[in-house]
């Protein structure tokens, strides 16, 4: 069985971030965009290093180094969870490959655990990219002996296993349950967005306690963040403080019960695999079809109802772009139910709440849009499109379409939460619907152009290209980055001038959009 | 009907491809295009399908350059490929409703069509049904379907056979025979030989991106050379050489 193990794992792993295909793949055009990939990645690790860095030096500063271990295993499980969950029916139960290796004399479990495995080592990565610079931190100020360190570096192995245990046992659930409802993508759809939501309330509730911060509260401010952490993830604070103390026996008690949790959630979903995966890819057919009254539709209406019918063929492109606009809805009701003066009060600049409030609307909507993928999740089937009578611009037109009707509920909502909320004069008005248009349009066709410079057809499962493309990157990178740069502007610029920012926003992206969405039309598709 | 001259187009990264390909397809040909795997077929179908670019060369498909005018082009013809990699999100009806919306058929003549062939091919009854539930035959006698329902003048099919059952098989040589007879063309690519020497009035051999022969089956047949056997002495040079 190890060495099943062990052989499955290797395949499960050779391409692990594409590596594989990378060192084989002799088509220069293929290498360099994975040499893009790699940029994009290692802009995200330098500014993940920058945020744990400036927050543990900010903690020791303040003399709150003994709950920093605490803190980074907090964060890196509440990552783990959050992404995990979204990653369990795409990965742990992916068709691709289990059709290959059931007629195989390899156990079921032994699938389970190498899949597991390939989990497993991301988040090992993952962990490193947030412990080891926090550790540098702490190692360059505090100088602690060599059991700190030994112990520090050897949790890494053990941090994320509850997290993905929690996140395997309740992503098993989700899956199991939508396999035997008929509309298996849309029970699956609810599901993880309402427990990704759960999430992000429980922790942004625990976080945002510190509006209730007292004079008593800041001068113990160790025990405050500590008690937050302690309701929050009980475990991330016995580990830490077992690393700080150099209690042995707490810290193996801690992984100890860590490997007792995964391995039992890995026994109970070996357990019913078979059964969930049986449900989940069985199908209903009904083969009693009479052809009746067939309608015409536009070339147009056609293109877009498939890519709707597409979008929601699939629960994994659903959850990762639909969050977009929730957490914007989310945004909006916060402002209205609590009022823009409770959130931003604590901001110096809290007159600046309603020109900011655009900005971060416009933001939160361009995150992760549909069209960032659109066209790499035509995978094999691009060749349809390809060989029929349609020019590119009707093609594209519809990806931007779909993703516009999308939005267009969550926008009015919000916008009707906000107007309640904010009662804006007819030029806050203006721009409280102008600026987020702006910038969604313009993340539609960046996503477009960016995707049709990275398309990736050959995937093996949709997370690769919704999560990890540098397509998907690129595009909420992008988004958000011109939002927060012409949100620094307003700080910058003196009261009156802020006018002028958002007319310069306006037009700048406006400018953009239409030159990306012209130079996207000529492109030639045979050549992607 | 269909002009292919100079043919070239190579692979990034790869010395395979096809070099300097040249046919002539002409109305009511059935042209049969043989060779082994990896030779160049399928690249060659795609490239006239509009599907993959080419480095030099001219196709031209009823009188119309498909590299300055693809979209009129491709109205004339349809291509069905080896393997149906349709929408799987789709119903076989959705995905049928979907290509004649492309090529604007008006409702009752795309009607009558699909009920023809669907009928023909014995797919009405599963058109209600998720193509991720089909069959590789029934996905391909839906792609088959969705190809002829617009009433294509050039019909280019790869491998069409593969996967068809015997029923299926003859009805859509009827078919081709058919398109033919009405002044089409058709022009496929094909492992099986017998059929190709059935059914084609005209063949071509391919080999490593090269064509080496292009003649009448009358030709092949007069020769006292079975087609299976000229195929054989084909690769037999390059193994000598």
């Amino acid at each position: 069985m190890m060495s099943q193990i062990s052989t499955l794992s290797k395949l499960e792993l050779i391409n692990l971030f594409g590596f594989n295909v990378f060192r084989y793949n002799k088509d220069k055009k293929a290498k360099r965009k994975s040499y893009y990939l790699i940029f994009t990645y290692i802009l995200l690790i330098a500014f993940l290093f920058s945020y744990v860095v400036g927050f543990s030096y900010g903690l020791i500063q303040i003399g709150q180094y003994s709950i920093l271990p605490a803190y980074i295993i907090t964060i890196i499980s509440l990552i783990i969870l959050f992404f995990d969950i979204f990653k369990i029916e795409g990965v742990l139960f992916s068709r691709q490959g289990y059709e290959i290796l059931s007629p195989l004399p390899i156990y079921t479990h032994v699938i389970v655990i190498s899949r597991f495995i390939s989990m497993y080592v991301e988040n090992i990565i993952i962990s490193c990219l947030i412990l080891l610079p926090g550790l540098f931190v702490y190692g360059y100020l505090i100088k602690p002996d060599l059991i700190f360190y030994f112990l520090f570096l050897f949790s890494v192995f053990f941090i994320p296993l509850i997290p993905m245990a929690l996140s395997i046992f309740i992503g098993t659930i989700i899956t199991g349950i939508s396999s035997r409802i008929k509309h298996k993508n849309f029970v699956s759809i609810f599901l993880s967005i309402s427990v990704s939501l759960f999430i992000i309330f429980t922790s942004s509730k625990f976080s945002s306690s510190t509006s209730d911060i007292t004079i008593e509260m800041l001068t113990n401010l160790s025990d405050t963040i500590m008690n937050i952490l302690k309701k929050l993830y009980p475990f991330a604070v016995w580990l830490g403080f077992s690393i700080i103390n150099k209690d042995i026996i707490t810290w193996f008690l801690c992984i100890s019960i860590s490997l007792i949790i995964i391995v039992l959630v890995l026994l109970i979903v070996s357990k019913f695999f078979q059964i969930i995966y049986k449900n989940l890819y069985s199908t209903y057919t009904k083969n009693n079809y009479k052809i009746g009254s067939l309608k015409k539709e536009s070339i147009l209406f056609t293109l877009t109802m498939r890519e709707f019918r597409r979008y929601f063929s699939s629960s994994i492109y659903v959850t990762n772009t639909i969050i977009s606009p929730i957490m914007a809805l989310g945004f909006s009701i916060a402002i209205y139910y609590f009022g823009f003066e409770v959130i931003f009060s604590q901001y110096e600049y809290h007159n600046l709440a309603l020109d900011l409030i655009p900005f971060i609307f416009a933001g939160a909507f361009c995150m992760m849009n549909t069209t960032a993928t659109s066209i790499s999740l035509e995978g094999k089937n691009w060749w349809i499109l390809k060989s029929l009578p349609l020019t590119t611009k009707e093609i594209l037109d519809a990806k931007i379409l779909m993703n516009l009707i999308l939005y267009l509920p969550f926008f009015i909502v919000s916008q009707i939460f906000l107007i309640l909320a904010l009662t804006p004069n007819l030029l806050d008005l203006l721009w409280l619907v102008l600026i987020p248009t702006c910038l969604i349009l313009l993340s539609c066709v960046l996503g477009i152009s960016i995707n049709l410079k990275f398309p990736v057809f050959n995937w093996k499962n949709e997370v690769s290209i919704v999560k990890q493309s540098t397509s998907s990157l690129f595009t909420g990178m992008g988004g958000l980055f011109i939002s927060i740069i012409f949100i620094i502007l307003l700080f910058i610029v003196p009261n009156n001038y802020t006018i002028f920012i958002k007319i310069a926003f306006c037009i700048f992206t406006l400018i953009i959009a239409v030159i990306l969405y012209f130079k996207n039309n000529q492109t030639d598709l045979k050549e992607i | 009907m269909l002009t292919i001259s100079h043919l070239t187009k190579h692979y990034k990264g790869s010395n395979k491809g096809i070099t300097d390909l040249s046919l002539n397809i002409e109305a009511q040909d059935i042209y049969g295009f043989i060779g082994h795997n990896g030779a160049g077929k399928t690249t060659t179908l795609k490239c006239i399908a509009g599907i993959h670019g080419f480095d030099s060369g001219t196709i031209i498909i009823d009188g119309i350059d498909i590299s300055k005018n693809p979209i009129e082009a491709k109205k004339r013809f349809a291509y069905i490929p080896d393997n149906p990699d349709l929408y799987e999100y789709l119903t076989g009806i959705q995905y049928l409703n979907f290509i004649a919306d492309i090529f604007k058929i008006e409702k009752e003549e795309r009607t009558k069509q699909i009920k023809n062939y669907s009928n023909q091919f014995e797919l009405t009854s599963s058109l209600g049904d998720l193509i991720s539930t089909y069959s590789h035959g029934m996905k391909q006698k839906l792609v088959i379907i969705a190809a002829l329902i617009h009433q294509p003048k050039l019909l280019i099919l790869d491998e069409p056979f593969v996967g068809l059952d015997p029923k299926s098989t003859v009805i859509l040589k009827e078919i081709m025979n058919n398109i033919c007879l009405n002044g089409g063309a058709i022009f496929f690519s094909t492992h099986i030989l017998d059929v190709a020497e059935k059914l084609c009035n005209k063949i071509a051999i391919i080999k490593d991106g090269k064509l080496v022969i292009s003649t009448n089956i009358e030709q092949v047949v007069n020769s006292g050379m079975s087609l299976e056997s000229m195929f054989m002495e084909v690769l037999k040079d390059d193994v000598s050489n």
